[in-house]
C-alpha cells in the first residue's frame, strides 16, 4: 500500500513539475510558432517588396534572392543561390567601394544608403542601380546576415534628366524671348528717339537747301546737297528699322483672311512701280490664310516690289501662286529679273545687307529681312530659289492651322 | 477775328522744349498767311505761369491758341493740358496737340483731356510747315473762335 500509495506530498510534488513541464512545454511550442511566423513574416516581406533583395551570408554568399531579383536581373535561382556575390553575372557588383562596404557591415555593425552604380549588366544592358544594405540576424540558423536592397533608378534618373534639360531648355527660351523682346524694345526705341534729333538735322538742312540754293557758292550747294542726301537716307533705314521692330509686336490680330484681296491690295499699293517698270503681274487661285492681313500686304508687296525694281532686260513678269504641302500653304513669287547668285541666297534676308550700290538700286537693304520677320511671326519658313540673270522665286510657307 | 487787315496780331504759345523745334515752327509761321506773335514756354509750370500771369509772365497775352508738345520738363503736356481743360478760365483756349508721339495711348488720352486736335508732326519739312500753316489758317480764318477776355 505504502508503494502504491504516493504521499500527499509526492503527489503534490509531481502535480507541480508536472504543471510546469506542460508549462514549458505550451511556453516552446509558443516561441516556435512565433519564430516560424517571424521567419514566415520576413520571408513574406522579402518576396513581396517590388525590389530586388538579396540575402548574403558573413562570406559574401547569397544565401537567399527575392522574386524581383530574379525578374529584374533574368537570372534563376541556380545562377545566384549560394555565390558569392561578386561573382554574379558579369561580377557587376565588383567594385572595390562597394566591396569595402558590404564587408563592413557586419564587423563594424555598420549600414550603407543610396550607394548608387551605373553597369552594363550582362542581361539588362545599361542600367543605375542605388543600393542599400544592414545587418540582420537569423533567429533560427542564429547567424548574422546582410540584407542589400537593390532599386533601379534608370527610368528615374533619365525623367529626372529630361526634366532638367526640359527646365533648361525653357530658361534658355524665356532668357531667348527676353532679349529678344529687349532687342525688339530697342530697336523700336532707338529709332522712335533717334527720329527726333534727325529731324532736325534734316529740316534744317532742307531749310538751308530750300533758302540758300544757289546763293551761295558751287562748293555749298554740293555740300548741302550731299548733307540732305545723308539725312533722307538716315530717315529711310530708321522708317524701316521701325517697320521691321513693329512686325512683331503689333503683328497679334491672326483672323482670317482672303489672300485675292490681299494681293489687289499689295498690287495697289504698287500701281506707280508697276506702272513705270511695265511690269506685268499674274497669279493662280490664292487660298484664303488664317494671318494678319497689313503684314500679309507687307510681305507681297515687298516681294512683287523687288521683283519689279531688280528686272532684268525685259520688262518684269512675275507669277505668284500657292500650293498646299501638308499643313502649310507654299506661295511662291517667280520672276524673269536678274536673278541672285547661290552664295547670297542666306545673306540677302539679313538686315541693312544688300548686293548693289544705290545708284544702281536703291533702298536699305530691310525689305526681305521684314519679309522674313513676318513670315516666321506666321509659323512659316522663307527662301529663294534663283540663277542670276534667270529670275528668281521666292518661296515662303503659312501653316494652313494656326497652333 | 485778329487777322492780317487789322493789323493785330493773333498770340500763338508754343509749348516746346527743344529750340530746333521752337525755330521751325517759327520759319513756319512766317510763311503763314496771319499776322501773329509767337510766345514759347518750355515746360509744363511755365506754361501754367504764362496762362495765369504769374511771376515773370505777369503782363503776359491770353493766347488765341496753343500749340502744346506731350513731352515736356518738369510738368508735361498730358498735365498742362488737363490742368487747362478743367480751368474755368482757361478751359475755352483751343489747345492743338503737336507731337512726335504716334502712340494710340497718347492719341486717346488727349482727346479723353479735352485736346481740340491732336497732330503728328510730320518728319519732312516741307510737310511740317503746311501742317503748321494748315492750322495757323484752320484756327484763325477758318474758325470761329469764343470771344477772348476772362468770363
Amino acid at each position: 500500500m505504502k508503494d502504491r500509495l504516493k504521499t500527499k506530498e509526492q503527489l503534490i510534488s509531481e502535480s507541480v513539475e508536472m504543471r510546469q513541464r506542460v508549462a514549458e512545454e505550451t511556453e516552446r511550442k509558443r516561441v516556435g510558432k512565433t519564430i516560424l511566423k517571424a521567419e514566415e513574416y520576413a520571408e513574406s516581406i522579402v518576396q513581396t517588396v517590388r525590389e530586388p533583395l538579396l540575402v548574403l551570408d558573413s562570406d559574401m554568399r547569397v544565401i537567399s534572392a527575392n522574386r524581383s531579383f530574379y525578374q529584374t536581373f533574368q537570372v534563376t535561382p541556380r545562377e545566384v543561390e549560394g555565390k558569392v556575390i561578386y561573382d554574379l553575372g558579369n561580377r557587376q557588383w565588383n567594385i572595390p567601394k562597394l566591396r569595402k562596404l558590404l564587408e563592413d557591415i557586419l564587423p563594424k555593425n555598420t549600414v550603407f544608403n543610396d550607394f548608387e552604380i551605373e553597369h552594363e549588366f550582362e542581361t539588362i544592358g545599361r542600367r543605375i542601380m542605388v543600393l542599400n544594405a544592414r545587418r540582420i540576424y537569423h533567429e533560427t540558423k542564429r547567424m548574422q546576415m546582410i540584407l542589400l536592397a537593390i532599386e533601379d533608378i534608370t527610368e528615374q534618373k533619365r525623367a529626372e534628366k529630361e526634366l532638367k534639360q526640359a527646365e533648361e531648355l525653357k530658361q534658355a527660351i524665356l532668357a531667348l524671348e527676353r532679349s529678344n523682346r529687349e532687342l525688339e524694345q530697342f530697336a523700336y526705341v532707338a529709332s522712335h528717339d533717334l527720329q527726333e534729333p534727325l529731324r532736325m538735322v534734316s529740316s534744317f538742312t532742307q531749310l538751308l537747301a530750300k533758302r540758300y540754293q544757289g546763293k551761295l557758292d558751287k562748293d555749298a550747294d554740293e555740300f548741302i546737297a550731299y548733307a540732305v542726301a545723308g539725312a533722307n537716307r538716315m530717315q529711310a533705314l530708321i522708317n524701316d528699322l521701325l517697320t521691321y521692330s513693329r512686325v512683331d509686336t503689333r503683328g497679334k490680330s491672326f483672323k482670317p483672311i482672303d489672300s485675292e484681296a490681299v494681293f489687289n491690295q499689295a498690287v495697289a499699293n504698287l500701281r506707280v512701280a508697276i506702272k513705270e517698270g511695265e511690269a506685268v503681274i499674274t497669279h493662280d487661285p490664292l487660298p484664303p490664310l488664317i494671318a494678319d492681313d497689313l503684314q500679309i500686304v507687307q510681305l507681297f508687296q515687298n516681294l512683287l516690289g523687288n521683283a519689279i525694281k531688280f528686272h532684268g532686260k525685259e520688262p518684269p513678269r512675275i507669277h505668284v501662286s500657292a500650293k498646299q504641302e501638308g499643313n502649310e500653304w507654299v506661295f511662291s513669287f517667280r520672276d524673269n529679273g536678274i536673278g541672285i547668285a547661290p552664295e547670297y541666297f542666306d545673306r540677302i534676308f539679313v538686315i541693312f545687307q544688300r548686293l548693289h550700290g544705290r545708284e544702281e538700286y536703291p533702298g536699305t537693304g530691310t525689305g526681305l529681312t521684314i519679309c522674313k520677320k513676318i513670315v516666321e511671326c506666321h509659323g512659316g519658313r522663307i527662301w529663294v530659289e534663283s540663277e542670276p540673270s534667270k529670275g528668281s522665286t521666292f518661296y515662303f510657307t503659312i501653316p494652313t492651322i494656326r497652333r | 477775328m485778329n487777322n492780317r487787315k487789322t493789323g493785330k496780331p493773333v498770340e500763338i504759345l508754343l509749348v516746346e522744349d527743344d529750340p530746333g523745334d521752337v525755330r521751325l515752327t517759327q520759319e513756319a509761321l512766317k510763311e503763314g498767311k496771319v499776322l501773329n506773335k509767337l510766345h514759347v514756354t518750355p515746360d509744363g509750370v511755365e506754361t501754367m505761369e504764362f496762362l495765369r500771369q504769374k511771376g515773370k509772365y505777369a503782363k503776359a497775352p491770353r493766347p488765341d491758341l496753343i500749340l502744346l508738345d506731350l513731352n515736356l520738363p518738369k510738368k508735361d503736356g498730358r498735365e498742362v493740358l488737363a490742368e487747362i481743360k478743367t480751368d474755368k478760365d482757361l478751359k475755352r483756349i483751343p489747345v492743338v496737340v503737336l507731337t512726335i508721339s504716334q502712340t494710340e495711348e497718347d492719341i486717346l488720352k488727349s482727346y479723353n483731356l479735352s485736346a481740340n486736335c491732336y497732330i503728328i508732326k510730320p518728319i519732312d519739312l516741307e510737310q511740317f510747315i503746311k501742317v503748321v500753316k494748315s492750322i495757323e489758317d484752320f484756327w484763325f480764318t477758318i474758325v470761329t473762335l469764343p470771344p477772348t477776355g476772362r468770363r
